[in-house]
């Protein structure tokens, strides 16, 4: 089985590798492309809907990207933040010169500053989309429409195409579909050995914020139908099953997942906001759309650590995974600087130790000098975890 | 002790109270005869304690601390803390105008001053308890002044409040720790606030929707606190105290305008945060009147400075636009400046060259939507917005240089500082310097290595010059 999953992978990777010659072509036969960042707050369909092409720019890891940042934001802001401008100054990263527009979540103070420094330098034409950090009030979901209302406009004025209703739901149906696929190959992972590592399933989803959304559904099928008729390994070893939870692990940032696998861990499931697409939820195909895309994205999800009162409903969800998927510890990765999840790393070990559920917090930012240390600690901690196995 | 009573403007007359007052709360604190001391020389060093006005600043503070502090042992049984939250105060005075068991304090705000180095110097201990739980130390760079509630609460040397509020369009940590603060203390806690995602091209639709947010929050919040504590808070109260503090509002504009019209500091720019501050304890409805009466002889005292033509440094000394605002809880800084000849912009950046805080909100019958005034505070706007409210200043005060002063703790004006250095020195071609500080916590003050700075950028304004 593990070659035919790798065969799938080895099809994204040839055509991810194709990709950014695809989108240069569309976009020379005049298609728009689209750039937003990960979070799970753009909805990508109404991007899909206007026929741009959406673009999710979820890189990071490269350490000389965060210091080149260091002329423009200070080193106290979170390594996903300092690399996208890294990439910008350095343009480094070949899809940020292919965007017409950006589209950027106002969402916690990192992001929104990195969002006034591309405006005031006039790195590109931007879109600044709030998000109201009171997910749960019915106001917030009153303005959020309005916003989506708004890049709806600004999406039909870029590519000169009406945005109907029915390429919204249309957009919905494809990424519902991803997000299902998605959300049935990580719910196989309930059994024990995971039929999936966990780095392969990180992987699918950056491939998706890149790849041709029908193209990654059909790969997604696949994948999940090989992975149901996999027949478990009974002779594997048992390894302690962890939940990966923090604010972001973006394409290239495999450091601490890596280190994990190494010492004999398994991550079974992961509760991370930027870099994993949110799909716990679908989408209503049956309400108005945009309506139905704002409760989606603000209202039906885990909410991100800088909204309020997030803290219990995010310790909830997680205690959710740690039952469903019979997890035996959490590692909790931060990048550095990253104040929000960091405050509520102390709410969560502090509530888990009641249930004798351990939890090792990590933080690091994209570069190498760290990695002794966050080897000893990850050793020791699946050290713990293994004294515990039964 | 009554020397620091009357070196803080403690009337005669009302000192025999006062002073038992004191005495219980700074046991409660903590607060020894050495701490007192010190707090003696802190302040005649750091304070122009020449000026009746400041004297009586100070005591605003002092009272404020001690009432905190005796809340529950005064009967109080609503005590609520705010924290971030802008525009909070008018609400909150209309509910301690209807009941004196409604205590409202943003507890931090005082206890940087009292608790700072210019006061009993015992912030540390305040700080390291916040930093033993979820504030912790490093790089991640919690904001101290966050720190101060969680830490004050943590330490209980203020009651544990009954209710919390917080905004958070400028900050994400206040937020989270009030939050926190909720679930592990079981306090109830409302938060309201906005999205500050203003574009350059958008119409005015925008920024009413944005306002709209904000005010429907405040409603609520208004609301909520009417079913928690009891006390019906109309609209109509609302509006009345928003006139009943129309002198207030106008004595601080007076002083500003004052401020940052002059070309010659008219006092230190030690001062700056802490005459800024003085408009949140009004939050108090019994504060109102001695508040009124604090600022009106501030103005008055700085008027005649004004009008005698004196500045607190030499009259050639290079004048210094300083970018953010000075330090909450330690002026060190500032001081040391001065004392190398330099003088200081006051709070510049929170104004609008023309020495307003924000320009009047149009006229409204929605008593919510004028309470979001502060949403038009320079602080709050969009990197260019502001860009241009500095370089406007920089221009009309013909400064010499621009210190950029990074508060490691706030995103919000830590983030761009870097920016809006390389942009103003490019724009104004004058001397600009980024110093990284925290502007509420003194353990980050470093007296050598800001002292060697700071005269390399003397050195570099006089050879400009």
């Amino acid at each position: 089985m593990e070659n035919r999953l790798e065969v799938h992978m080895k099809k994204l990777d040839e055509h991810l590798e194709k990709r950014l010659a695809e989108i240069k072509k569309a976009k020379e036969s005049g298609s728009k492309v689209v750039g937003f960042f990960p979070g799970n707050y753009v909805p990508e369909e109404i991007i899909y809907a206007s026929g741009a092409v959406p673009l999710c720019i979820a890189d990071g890891g490269d350490s000389s990207l965060v210091e080149a940042s260091l002329s423009e934001i200070p080193r106290r802001f979170c390594s996903f933040v300092r690399a996208q401008i890294g990439a910008i100054t350095q343009k480094s990263n070949p899809y940020f010169e292919l965007i017409d527009l950006l589209v950027a979540p106002i969402g916690c103070q990192h992001l929104k500053k990195m969002a006034e420094i591309i405006e005031f330098r006039g790195y590109m034409d931007m879109v600044k989309l709030g998000v109201p950090r009171s997910y749960e009030s019915k106001f917030s979901l009153d303005y959020y429409t309005k916003q989506l209302e708004k890049l709806k406009d600004r999406l039909q004025q870029l590519t000169g195409n009406e945005i109907t209703d029915e390429k919204l739901q249309e957009a919905i149906k494809l990424n519902n579909s991803k997000r299902n696929l998605l959300r049935e190959i990580s719910l196989l992972r309930t059994k024990d050995p995971a039929p999936i590592r966990s780095l392969d399933f990180i992987k699918l989803n950056h491939a998706s914020y890149y790849a041709d959304p029908s193209f990654m559904v059909e790969i997604l099928q696949n994948i999940l139908q090989d992975l149901k008729e996999q027949q478990p390994d009974p002779q594997k070893e048992k390894k302690p099953r962890i939940l990966l939870v923090g604010p972001n692990l973006v394409y290239g940032d495999y450091k601490v997942p890596e280190l994990i696998e190494e010492a004999g861990g398994e991550i079974v499931v992961e509760e991370i906001s930027e870099g994993i697409m949110s799909y716990w939820q679908t989408i209503s195909e049956q309400e108005a759309p945009i309506k139905s895309l704002a409760k989606g994205y603000l209202w039906d999800r885990v909410p991100c650590a800088f909204m309020v009162h997030s803290a219990k409903s995010r310790l909830d969800f997680a205690q959710k995974l740690i039952k469903d998927f019979n997890v035996s510890g959490v590692v909790w990765y931060e990048v550095l600087s990253c104040e929000t999840y960091d405050a509520e790393a102390y709410y969560f070990s502090k509530n888990l130790e009641k249930q004798n559920i351990p939890q090792l917090t990590l933080e690091s930012d994209y570069g190498n000098s760290d990695v002794g240390q966050l080897k000893t600690r990850i050793d020791a901690f699946m050290e713990l975890l293994k004294g515990g196995v039964k | 002790m009554d020397e620091l009573l009357k070196l803080c403007g403690y009337e005669e007359l009302e000192d025999k109270e006062d002073i038992q007052r004191a005495k219980r709360a700074f046991h409660k604190l903590g607060v020894t005869d050495e701490d007192v001391e010190r707090a003696k020389r802190n302040i005649r060093k750091y304070y122009d304690v020449e000026l009746e006005g400041i004297r009586k600043m100070l005591g605003i503070y002092l009272r404020d601390g001690v009432n905190l502090v005796l809340a529950r042992e005064d009967g109080r049984t609503n005590i609520v803390y705010a924290i971030m939250a802008e525009g909070f105060d008018l609400i909150a005075s209309a509910f301690t105008s209807k009941s004196e068991e409604v205590y409202v304090s943003w507890p931090e705000s005082t206890f940087e001053i009292l608790f700072g180095p210019t006061f009993f110097d015992k912030q540390h201990e305040v700080l390291e308890a916040a930093e033993a739980r979820w504030l912790k130390e490093g790089i991640v760079s919690h904001c101290a002044n966050v720190k101060m509630l969680a830490g004050l609460v943590a330490l209980d040397l203020i009651p544990r409040p009954d209710l919390l509020i917080v905004s958070g369009f400028l900050c994400d940590v206040a937020p989270k720790t009030v939050d926190l603060m909720h679930e592990f203390y079981d306090v109830p806690m409302y938060y309201f606030g906005t999205c500050l995602d203003r574009e350059e091209d958008e119409g005015p639709e925008a920024e009413k929707e944005r306002v709209a947010l904000a005010a429907n929050q405040m409603e609520e919040l208004v609301k909520n606190m009417v079913e928690v504590i009891g006390i019906e808070v109309t609209e109509e109260d609302l509006w009345k105290q928003i006139e009943a503090k129309k002198d207030l509002k106008n004595n601080m504009a007076q002083i500003h305008g004052l401020l940052d019209n002059s070309k010659k500091p008219l006092i230190s720019a030690t001062h700056g945060s802490v005459i800024f501050l003085l408009q949140r304890l009004a939050a108090n409805w019994s504060n109102v009147p001695r508040l009124i009466d604090t600022t009106s002889i501030i103005y008055n005292e700085l008027k005649e400075r004004y009008d005698k033509g004196y500045g607190v440094v030499e009259e050639d000394a290079p004048l210094i636009l300083a970018l953010n605002p000075v330090s909450f809880t330690d002026p060190r800084l500032e001081y040391m400046i001065e004392q190398l000849g330099m003088a200081v912009t006051t709070e510049i950046d929170l104004f609008f060259p023309d020495g307003r805080r924000a320009p009047e909100v149009e006229e409204t019958d929605n008593v919510y939507v004028k309470l979001c005034a502060f949403l038009q505070d320079s602080k709050t706007r969009k990197l260019a917005d502001r860009f241009n409210i500095f370089k406007e200043s920089a221009k009309k005060l013909k400064v010499d240089g621009i210190l950029c002063r990074g508060h490691v703790g706030c995103r919000t004006i830590y983030g761009d500082i870097m920016v809006m250095k390389d942009a103003l020195g490019k724009e104004l071609g004058v001397p600009t310097m980024l110093l990284e500080v925290e502007s509420f916590d003194p353990r980050f003050y470093n007296h050598e290595v800001f002292k060697r700075r700071m005269e390399m950028f003397k050195m570099m304004i006089e050879s400009q010059g």
